[in-house]
């Protein structure tokens, strides 16, 4: 285990919505649920952070951060900035049992701090790797601040003003234009890039840019008619 | 292995059971070596020209390890003569072919047999393969099923050869086309394949190393298949490779390694090529329909882009200087085609003729009724009607064409760009000509000059979408054979690039243009990209690499017929 722990009820990370570096001894959670698709993994991403930040949790949104990571041929989710109380030992040890709720359907294991807990199905060692990796500030981002504001069609500024997303990379090379418009899909993941939270995107004709991600990619033979 | 050269229709160096590529040296069959890459003749031995060769071959590092696995620069008796031989002077049938479409013997295909088989005559196939995806059901009725059917459309289409294949899970990787010769043992050989090797069947989709060693043994089990003679042929291709990133270089490499006579290429162009029309004429997502990203399995050093199309080719072929070209840098055969993978027309007015639970029971769906109107939710054309792999055969049989796309000699187009290509590669200097068509090595002495001869026919009638396409730039791209790498997952080589490019003024008729190489010095490659010039971007690898190359296509907005490509396989020129 390489985390470290904040002093308990210290401020768990101090980013705000335009700053998505997290402050380094944020909480970080590790989880492997044996997900095969980012898609499972989104989905388990989300139901963890439901878990652990409760809709009415306000402002601390701004600086949770839950990300996917590629492990051993799975995905496996990793949650950052947590609240400080989960920092602490009775905080730690609630999120862990929140595996037997969890894990009544879905067998995993959670690592937290110098903590994992794991099962037979699921060893705790992807789950460290995966916090280890948002530890190093690595990742798919799932949640982040600002990413309820990116839905429909956003202006590039505001995706870059209003939310942790730092920077732009454009598929092929290039610079959006100023007044580019991103056509979210209300589905955007950007990435952490040489510590830069960075947003992958795609021309899509004039002035128009998409997530280099597409929500639902084709499947490997799919049964579409 | 004494007798098995001249017993079936190609040399082929001999197969083996392992993965590892470069282990050969004592093992393989001297025959297969030139004298000059035969370590077991001494030097003392060879004649002055092969001393000279194998002198060179020991300078660059590239005696002993891998000249056996199918190596340009361990040819001459193993390559078909004709390609290393002393005077092509064309005479081949160019038959335009799909190797890679489905039926309703596919858990996601709709057609009969019959259907496209029809419609691939009608668009100018020569030859087709039908590929219905490896799974539990196909493995258990579907495989045995379809070849009655297949059989009566070889019958009742009789300008057209069917082909029964099917399209192989590999284990921890992508899909991809095993076909076979028809003959006593097609439908057993491959059932057997099917049950052993696929990977949905084996349930080893997981890129493990135990997963990746599976697709290796199906590799060398078409290839024992062959040797033994229960079949007279079989041939491998990769499809769709760069659509999740899972088909990693060290894999292609494995497949190809293991087998060069057997694995002998990748899809160029994935089908679906329809399938980046915009709404609400089409189905609004990527041409190829590659719109996936890195996942779990995938390759992590692949950049993004690979997951996209680039005129709608594939990233490994359409990045000048990228995978493909790391290939043929080693001096690996390795060819490229362009298929529909033809499951659902964009516009047609078919569905199917019953529930789907009809697949499982019979190892089918029901036989396609009218559905009532015309269907753009989908995103495939029909075989023959955008994507052609052109075979340049030596007869209207099936092993010629097997033979000619083992050899190489084979070019692609989208939307009928041009109506034929002919390339050689040949010697321009005093004394007899030598020269050799795609695919080809040529051999000559060092210091002889070299030049590269293409007669292009322009398109003259119109295509299916009703325009006669202008050819407007054709590009020579150049690359040293530098031997073998040392990292088996390299995509990329530093000495390839676009060379010459040619703008087209004519409209009609036929063109001549001619790129001379000089005089040969160092091994190399050439070969060919010609475009309608309406979209292009500078390569991913840089301007000075590829200035005009083709562009990233835009997802939900790419207009197939508006960005026509053709691309040509390699020739080797080698020196003595």
């Amino acid at each position: 285990m390489v985390l470290q722990q904040p002093a308990v009820g210290s401020s768990p990370v101090n980013a705000g919505p335009a700053s998505a570096a997290p402050a380094s001894g944020a909480v970080v959670l590790g989880l492997d649920a044996n997900c095969r698709t980012l898609a499972e993994a989104d989905h388990l991403a989300a139901r963890w952070a439901q878990h652990v930040m409760p809709p009415d949790a306000g402002h601390a949104h701004a600086s949770l951060l839950v990300c996917t990571h590629f492990v051993a041929g799975r995905v496996a989710v990793s949650l950052r900035g947590l609240p400080a109380d989960l920092g602490d030992p009775a905080g730690a040890a609630d999120a862990l049992s929140a595996l037997e709720t969890l894990g009544a359907d879905t067998p995993a294991a959670v690592s937290l701090g110098d903590r994992t807990v794991d099962t037979e199905a699921v060893p705790g060692a992807s789950a460290e790797r995966a916090a280890e990796a948002a530890a190093r500030t690595d990742g798919r981002a799932v949640a982040f601040a600002g990413v309820g504001s990116l839905t429909g069609e956003v202006p590039v500024s505001r995706v870059l003003n209003g939310s942790a997303i730092d920077g732009l990379a454009v598929l092929g090379g290039g610079e959006p234009e100023p007044d580019a418009v991103l056509r979210t899909r209300d589905h955007v993941r950007p990435e952490w890039s040489n510590g830069v939270l960075t947003l992958a995107v795609s021309p899509a004709g004039p002035g128009i840019y998409v997530p280099f991600e597409v929500p639902n990619p084709t499947p490997c033979c799919a049964d579409h008619a | 292995m004494s007798d098995h050269h001249h017993a079936h229709p190609h040399a082929h160096p001999h197969p083996h059971t392992h993965a590892h590529p470069h282990t050969h040296g004592t093992g393989s069959d001297p025959a297969e070596l030139p004298p000059s890459a035969d370590l077991s003749v001494p030097d003392t031995e060879l004649s002055p020209a092969e001393l000279s060769r194998r002198s060179m071959l020991r300078g660059a590092g590239l005696l002993g390890a891998g000249l056996a696995a199918g190596n340009v620069l361990a040819t001459p008796q193993a390559a078909a003569k004709a390609e290393t031989g002393s005077a092509y002077r064309g005479g081949l049938q160019w038959l335009a072919g799909d190797h890679h479409i489905h039926t309703q013997y596919s858990n996601d295909g709709k057609y009969r047999v019959i259907d496209q088989v029809r419609h691939g005559n009608a668009y100018g196939l020569d030859w087709m393969v039908i590929t219905d995806h490896g799974n539990v059901t196909h493995a258990k009725i579907g495989v045995e099923k379809v070849n009655p059917d297949i059989v009566a459309a070889r019958e009742s289409v009789r300008g057209t050869l069917v082909f029964q294949g099917l399209e192989w899970n590999i284990p921890a990787a992508e899909h991809g086309t095993v076909f076979v010769h028809p003959g006593r043992n097609e439908v057993d050989v491959l059932k057997e394949f099917e049950n052993s090797y696929d990977g949905k069947v084996a349930d080893a989709e997981d890129s493990t190393p135990q997963n990746e060693a599976l697709a290796i043994a199906g590799v060398n089990f078409l290839s024992d298949a062959v040797k033994s003679k229960r079949l007279q042929d079989a041939l491998f291709l990769a499809n769709h490779p760069s659509r999740k990133g899972i088909d990693a270089p060290h894999e292609i490499r494995g497949w190809r390694d293991a087998a060069p006579h057997i694995a002998v290429g990748m899809e160029g162009a994935p089908g679906h090529q329809a399938a980046g029309l915009p709404e609400p004429y089409g189905m609004a997502r990527a041409r190829g329909l590659y719109d996936n990203s890195p996942g779990a399995g995938s390759f992590p050093g692949y950049p993004l882009e690979s997951y996209r199309t680039f005129g709608g080719f594939d990233w490994m072929t359409s990045t000048v200087g990228g995978l493909w070209d790391s290939l043929l840098a080693e001096g690996k055969p390795w060819w490229i085609t362009a298929n529909s993978d033809s499951h659902h027309v964009i516009g047609d007015t078919a569905k199917r003729g019953a529930p789907d639970e009809h697949y499982e029971q019979h190892g089918k769906h029901a036989d396609p009724v009218y559905s009532g109107g015309p269907d753009f939710t989908e995103g495939d054309f029909w075989p023959g009607y955008y994507s052609r792999t052109h075979v340049g055969a030596r007869g209207f049989d099936y092993a010629a064409v097997m033979e000619g796309i083992r050899a190489g000699r084979v070019w692609v187009d989208h939307g009928g760009l041009i109506a034929g290509l002919d390339v050689s590669l040949r010697t321009a200097g005093r004394g007899p000509q030598r020269a050799v068509p795609l695919g080809g090595m040529l051999h000559a002495r060092r210091g002889t000059p070299v030049e590269l001869a293409v007669t292009i026919r322009l398109a003259d009638t119109p295509n299916w979408a009703q325009f006669v396409p202008k050819l407007a730039r054709v590009d020579v791209i150049r690359g040293s054979v530098t031997g073998p790498v040392d990292d088996a997952d390299a995509f990329t080589t530093p000495d390839t690039k676009v060379a010459r490019s040619f703008e087209i003024e004519k409209t009609s008729g036929t063109v001549t243009l001619t790129y001379s190489l000089g005089r040969l010095d160092q091994p190399c490659y050439v070969r060919l990209r010609g475009t309608d010039g309406k979209r292009s971007a500078p390569g991913l690898l840089g301007e000075h690499i590829d200035p005009h190359g083709p562009k990233m296509d835009v997802m939900a907005d790419s207009d197939p017929w508006e960005d026509l490509w053709f691309y040509s396989n390699p020739l080797w020129a080698l020196p003595l």
